[in-house]
């Protein structure tokens, strides 16, 4: 960072940086008026870039352009893409909305169509046969550690209804044990993800600390000393 | 028997869609590795969707802009939601000004968009990300000194050995460590992720195959 071969607009841009951080971090005091500025700002900006990479990567080239320079086929094509696009925009009017429905209705068909398939074909069936040939990659003691685990976990997801305690026979006792066996690996497991969040999050810290420490040394003290 | 069903016209269409999509996973090719015509209207739909939810998003984006002008209207924290505003038009209008530029000059030119990304949201973004170390340090001790029991004390045990044996310092004097973390990586968390991941898979089946069969019906309203 050297202000003398820097453009207004990249120093401008670092001052704003640095004084949104400032702002974010300001957070640590308790919810306040400068930390609600900087979300209410990323949030605006965040919704227009989104906009902007969306026209731009998928509205353009797959709606607009095609229409105005493509073949017959093509226009053809566009077209049925146009027509549920227009329905949902009826949905921005509270009038209107109930038009955009069949449109929402194609969108949560194909959602859970494609939820379905990426269940069976992406984790259901990989997860399976991975959890079968746990003895031979992790050894006997590793692999009924694994099984046992996975097994007590899934058990945890119960998707019926859980019966009186006073009706309790000996196998939904048996099975109570493995879910409580099955809470304790899921609390590993969050343990683990956690730590992995934790470790991402104070590397962002320090990116944040050595950014503020570079521009009031190589920016701000140099001003001041002058 | 009194069957009323509602929104007769959007569930046809969610169900038949679903239907032919979901098919097409498994009848999309023939043995020759072919597309099939149920494959063809699997992609031409996959491919749909993609601008059906891009122009979902705007739409979303559209509303939010409502909402906060009602605020605004309203006086309801309006200074806040003018500023959510102003970003928002601000950063459209500088992105739509770039991808005309792009066009008229038939060459990439994002550098204004790109100056808003790299100098007001990705520095919120990652000072956001920084905070969390802080909120979750915080989460961590309240649940020690609030919620302390035998899965809590595993949920913080597992967490400050991850912690502890990622320094590479601590791996270096005491490679026991790094190996517990290993194991700890390799073995129980993976069979808890493992549970986890079959769980939401059949969570999500479930939840698929009430909408395709008409049980849930989320696109009324």
């Amino acid at each position: 960072m050297n202000a003398a071969e820097m453009s207004i607009a990249d120093l401008s841009g670092l001052l704003l940086s640095f004084s949104f951080t400032i702002f974010v971090f300001s957070y640590i005091f308790g919810d306040n008026l400068l930390f609600r500025l900087a979300t209410h700002i990323f949030i605006g900006v965040a919704a227009g870039y989104a906009s902007i990479v969306t026209l731009y990567n998928v509205i353009l080239p797959q709606l607009i352009l095609p229409l105005l320079s493509g073949g017959r086929d093509e226009m053809f094509l566009t077209i049925s893409l146009l027509i549920p696009s227009l329905l949902l925009l009826t949905k921005i009017s509270p009038r209107t909305s109930r038009l955009g429905n069949p449109a929402i209705a194609i969108l949560v068909g194909i959602g859970a169509a494609v939820a379905i398939g990426g269940a069976i074909f992406g984790t259901l069936f990989p997860q399976t046969s991975a959890a079968i040939n746990v003895f031979e990659k992790n050894g006997f003691i590793n692999g009924t550690i694994l099984v046992i685990g996975t097994l007590a976990t899934l058990l945890f997801f119960q998707f019926s209804t859980r019966g009186k305690e006073s009706s309790l026979t000996g196998m939904t006792q048996v099975a109570n044990a493995l879910r409580w066996i099955g809470k304790a690996f899921i609390a590993v497991t969050f343990g683990a993800l956690f730590a992995g969040v934790y470790i991402a999050a104070i590397t962002a810290l320090i990116e944040r600390f050595i950014f503020l420490w570079t521009f009031v040394k190589e920016l701000v003290l140099p001003a001041l000393l002058r | 028997m009194n069957l009323k069903l509602k929104s007769p016209i959007s569930t046809a269409i969610a169900i038949g869609v679903g239907v032919v999509v979901l098919l097409g996973y498994f009848f999309g090719g023939d043995p020759a590795g072919e597309l099939t015509t149920l494959g063809l209207l699997r992609d031409f739909l996959l491919q749909g969707a993609i601008v059906w939810a891009a122009v979902a998003m705007l739409v979303g984006i559209a509303n939010l802009a409502s909402v906060h002008l009602g605020k605004v209207r309203a006086d309801e924290e309006g200074s806040f939601s003018f500023i959510l505003l102003l970003s928002l038009i601000i950063t459209l209008g500088v992105g739509l000004y770039d991808i005309i530029k792009t066009h008229t000059d038939q060459q990439l030119n994002f550098q204004r968009t790109s100056w808003i990304f790299n100098y007001i949201q990705l520095p919120i973004e990652t000072s956001l990300m920084a905070v969390l170390a802080v909120s979750l340090t915080y989460a961590a001790v309240r649940l020690l000194t609030r919620r302390l029991n035998l899965l809590s004390a595993v949920f913080i045990g597992v967490v400050l050995m991850l912690l502890i044996g990622a320094v590479p310092q601590v791996a270096a004097l005491a490679p026991l460590f790094a190996e517990i973390r290993n194991w700890i990586l390799q073995i129980p968390t993976m069979a808890g992720a493992r549970g986890i991941l079959l769980g939401v898979a059949l969570g999500t089946i479930a939840t698929g195959i009430r909408i395709l069969t008409g049980g849930d019906r989320p696109y009324r309203g």
